[in-house]
């Protein structure tokens, strides 16, 4: 297997341009509140990641098979029915098997359905194209989203609770820098995360028209 | 023509009334597979906290065996409350800033003072609200008052039998904690009696 011809097919390009390139949250700008809003503990993201990951890939592959069969007209809440059908057995799967995660995760995996990265690929390429090709795209912006959510809550936890993973990792006297805990900080954590991605993937600012 | 349309717009509709078919019947089933772990869990839950609660240290497979051996189950006024040695055990149930808090309330047998409150369901604020479930803030409720209300400590530490701390950037949540905390004492007291 020549690995430097891999580069140049289809599916590895559809893949890391939404992996990289087209990052879901510094490229796309999609998904942003749940961005801001689970990115406080390490924990809770890896979970939220996990859970786009699967929900986007089933969610991708079912809309691409039925892709001919879709209405135009009915598309978007097509899109919603499958969504939501596949977060809340994910949930009762939780619920059922992992109480103690569950527990933890609340009402996070309900979100899922409102996290607009898995509507926008659906419409962008599930839609249109094959249902090899979504699945790697969709695996792609999901795991660009949980890499950005991970990395963000990375920072945060750090700061705001002077821990990793739970794990406390400051000196007893570091003070907990509290804002960057809540929503406010958030934005300072994100805003200097999504300027530094753009700036390492060399990103363009949009044209002004 | 205009038939075409018609039969057109028709299977748009059997479309859309079939797939939310589909999603139904998925959706039932997974909820029929998960409901019995579910509730077998949810027991168990109560079963430990209400232990807990009243400081009996169990295993997680003796739970059942030792709660039926120690706990005795009493009704009044149409609330249900547990009796353990001494104390008084209560389920609470209510509304917190986004959502439905629940947990057990423990008392002396006189309700005069809270030994613990512990939180198992709440849906505030994740990193803020949430703490209302951290057994190190709800220490704030040991030994506090029963016999008259209690009230938030805003801009100090409770000292006072009748103060409790406010958590930070979460006020609404402390606030509605303390008020579904309120509300359980006086059922109780209703339901003893007393």
């Amino acid at each position: 297997m020549n690995f430097r011809k891999l580069a140049y097919t289809r599916p590895w390009r559809v893949f890391i341009t939404g992996f990289f390139k087209e990052n879901a949250v510094c490229y796309q700008v999609l998904g942003l509140c749940s961005t801001l809003a689970v990115s406080n503990k390490m924990e809770n993201a890896v979970a939220m990641g996990a859970s786009v990951v699967f929900v986007m890939l089933v969610s991708s592959a079912v809309i691409s098979l039925l892709r001919r069969v879709i209405p135009v007209q009915y598309r978007i809440i097509t899109y919603m029915i499958v969504t939501s059908t596949f977060v809340i057995i994910i949930d009762h799967f939780l619920k059922a098997n992992f109480p103690t995660i569950s527990g933890q995760l609340g009402p996070y995996v309900g979100l899922i359905i409102t996290n607009c990265i898995v509507m926008g690929r659906q419409e962008a390429f599930a839609i249109k194209n094959g249902v090899g090709l979504s699945i790697l795209d969709s695996l792609g912006a999901a795991l660009s989203y949980s890499y950005v959510l991970v990395g963000i809550a990375a920072v945060r936890e750090f700061l705001g609770f002077g821990s990793l993973l739970g794990v406390k990792v400051t000196p007893p006297h570091f003070e907990n820098w509290v804002v960057i805990s809540m929503a406010q900080g958030a934005w300072f954590v994100m805003a200097i995360f999504v300027w530094g991605f753009r700036r390492i993937a060399k990103l363009k600012p949009l044209e002004q028209e | 023509m205009a038939k075409m349309k018609l039969g057109r717009k028709l299977l748009e509709m059997l479309f859309i009334v079939g797939l939310g078919l589909v999603s139904v019947a998925m959706l039932l089933a997974a909820q029929s597979y998960a409901a019995p772990a579910v509730r077998r869990f949810q027991m168990l839950r109560l079963r430990t906290s209400i232990l807990g609660a009243a400081g009996v240290a169990t295993a997680p497979a003796e739970v059942n065996g030792i709660f039926e051996a120690r706990v005795t189950e009493a009704r009044g006024n149409g609330a249900t409350y547990y009796r353990v040695d001494s104390l008084v055990v209560y389920e609470f149930k209510g509304r917190g800033l986004w959502g439905p808090v629940e947990g057990v309330i423990t008392l002396d047998s006189g309700l005069t003072r809270i030994r613990s409150v512990r939180v198992l369901v709440q849906e505030e604020t994740p990193g803020l609200g949430d703490r209302i479930k951290d057994p190190a803030y709800l220490v704030t409720y040991q030994n506090k008052t029963a016999l008259e209300p209690l009230v938030l400590a805003m801009r100090h530490q409770a000292v006072e039998a009748n103060e409790v701390d406010a958590i930070s950037g979460a006020t609404l949540s402390s606030e509605a904690l303390l008020v579904i905390v309120g509300d359980a004492v006086a059922q109780l007291r209703q339901a003893m009696g007393k």
